[in-house]
């Protein structure tokens, strides 16, 4: 081998063996090597102010989606969409009847595809004669006495709480935010957590306070997308099938509700997308009929818990 | 003769090496997840219906064993270290779940995991919003969250309505 070849090959084979290394050690793995090291540094302060803000400002410029709310913060701006959903409807007296729904929501919830969330899934009955139903974030349901009358059988109101149930799996609720307030509350609670705070800030606060705006507005003024009706009737139809409701009582109680709407009325008839609509939709899926034989012990039950609706 | 004979098999040899140097913590390394609900259960098998093993609370850590349906197996990594079945949606990576004020939280290595240690949407900004807005009232929000029927409730309910635990897959 003369020299020229030699070094040539030699070259050749470094090469080679660089681009296998550099294949195996992907984006993937480096990054994160890169990543901890920075972060190392601002851990362990041996990043200075200029640094430190350097990262503030990357922070409060990255952008954010809902998918970014920790389960814990979903739980509190849930809890406080269902504070005000309550202090414009008043709870139905009736233990009975709550329990009842409770049981059907706990058991609809493990059909879902999200069954435990930070705080569970509670169900509350309003006082109202409105054909109405809000999904708080994390889990927190309510449906009025308006909506449980549209409701002729136990899998009717399963279909109910399912729709509301998988408002609440596809995280719905999270996203009626305004996309750059989630931005802005998910960078400065990332910059409060980096100057370690422990007082609320007046932007932290007056972000919390949009957020709840932009999601009380959205489930009792606005209604959600047609996409998003239409994507939470799909997941009522999957918890149905799985739980051993029938999916057809979705179809059903859709009809009921059509008689029962009220033209002008601020419940479903402004927020939800017409039953014939989302009947329509769901023929697209759902081949099976509306029509379907009542469990007979289920609906020896339903009709005792719902004695007192009418 | 030198390149067949010493460059190539030490080019080699030293790229295998340096590759492995990287690659074999982060294959080995055990996969960790923390509890990201308030409360949930460690079960002796992937189904609510199993034997309730352990309970387990918000940000308590496991170790990944296996995959299946929605369920993870996992290793409890406090004494008793009890194996068992955890479902999917209590669990999440652990920088999304670490408690404020938690011990844990200082002198973690990433900014993420100290940003999101519990900061932000949490109880003292919601004791000061229900201050801010004296129309709302949280009782009744306190009172649903105790409505919870008991898995034993659950079971009865379902037998006798005819239904069953709406686990795994769903077919038409």
């Amino acid at each position: 081998m003369n020299k020229n070849k030699f070094v040539n090959r030699t070259w050749a084979t470094i090469i080679f063996c660089l681009m296998f290394i550099f294949s195996l050690l992907s984006c993937e793995t480096v990054q994160p090597i890169a990543d901890v090291a920075t972060q190392v540094g601002v851990a362990s302060g041996k990043i200075g102010a200029e640094d430190a803000e350097k990262i503030r400002s990357t922070i409060s410029t990255l952008s954010y989606t809902f998918e970014d709310f920790t389960p814990e913060q979903e739980y509190y701006l849930g809890r406080a969409v269902g504070a005000n959903i309550l202090a414009k409807y008043k709870p139905l007296m009736d233990q009975r009847l709550t329990d009842y729904v409770n049981l059907i929501g706990a058991a609809c919830s493990v059909a879902s595809l999200r069954p435990e969330t930070f705080g569970g899934y509670h169900f509350l009955v309003l006082d109202s004669e409105e054909i109405n139903a809000f999904a708080a974030p994390g889990g927190l349901i309510f449906l009025t006495r308006g909506l449980l009358k549209c409701c002729r059988t136990e899998d009717e109101l399963a279909a109910v709480i399912a729709h509301e149930i998988a408002h609440v799996q596809y995280k719905h609720g999270l996203q009626a935010i305004r996309q750059d307030r989630i931005t802005k509350a998910i960078g400065s609670i990332a910059q409060e957590a980096l100057q370690n705070q422990e007082t609320v800030t007046p932007e932290i606060k007056e972000l919390f306070d949009g957020s709840i705006r932009d999601i009380t507005f959205t489930l009792i003024t606005n209604g959600y997308s047609q996409q998003f009706e239409f994507q939470a009737d799909q997941g009522a139809l999957v918890i149905l099938g799985k739980t051993g409701y029938h999916p057809g009582a979705l179809i059903k109680m859709l009809q009921t509700m059509k008689q029962r709407l009220k033209p002008g009325a601020t419940d479903f008839f402004k927020t939800h997308p017409s039953p014939d609509s989302r009947i329509a939709e769901i023929g697209k899926t759902f081949f099976g009929t509306a029509q379907y034989p009542a469990d007979p012990l289920r609906q020896k039950r339903f009709q005792v818990h719902t004695v007192n609706l009418n | 003769m030198i390149y067949r004979k010493i460059i190539m098999p030490v080019c080699i040899s030293i790229s295998f090496f340096i590759a492995a140097c990287f690659i074999t913590p982060s294959v080995m390394a055990e996969r960790i997840m923390a509890v990201q609900v308030k409360q949930s259960q460690i079960r002796a098998t992937p189904s609510y219906l199993g034997k309730i093993l352990a309970r387990m609370s918000y940000g308590e850590k496991v170790s990944i064993i296996s995959e299946r349906a929605g369920w993870y197996k996992v290793k409890k990594m406090t004494v008793p270290a009890v194996v068992g079945w955890m479902n999917a949606s209590s669990l999440a990576n652990p920088r999304v779940v670490l408690k404020a004020g938690d011990k844990t939280v200082q002198g973690k290595t990433t900014t993420e995991e100290v940003a999101l240690a519990g900061k932000g949407f949490n109880a003292s900004i919601e004791k000061d919003y229900e201050k801010s807005n004296s129309n709302l009232d949280y009782t009744w929000v306190e009172k649903m969250e105790k409505i919870s029927p008991t898995p034993e409730e659950v079971t009865a309910f379902l037998v006798e309505g005819n239904l069953s635990l709406g686990e795994g897959e769903y077919h038409e």
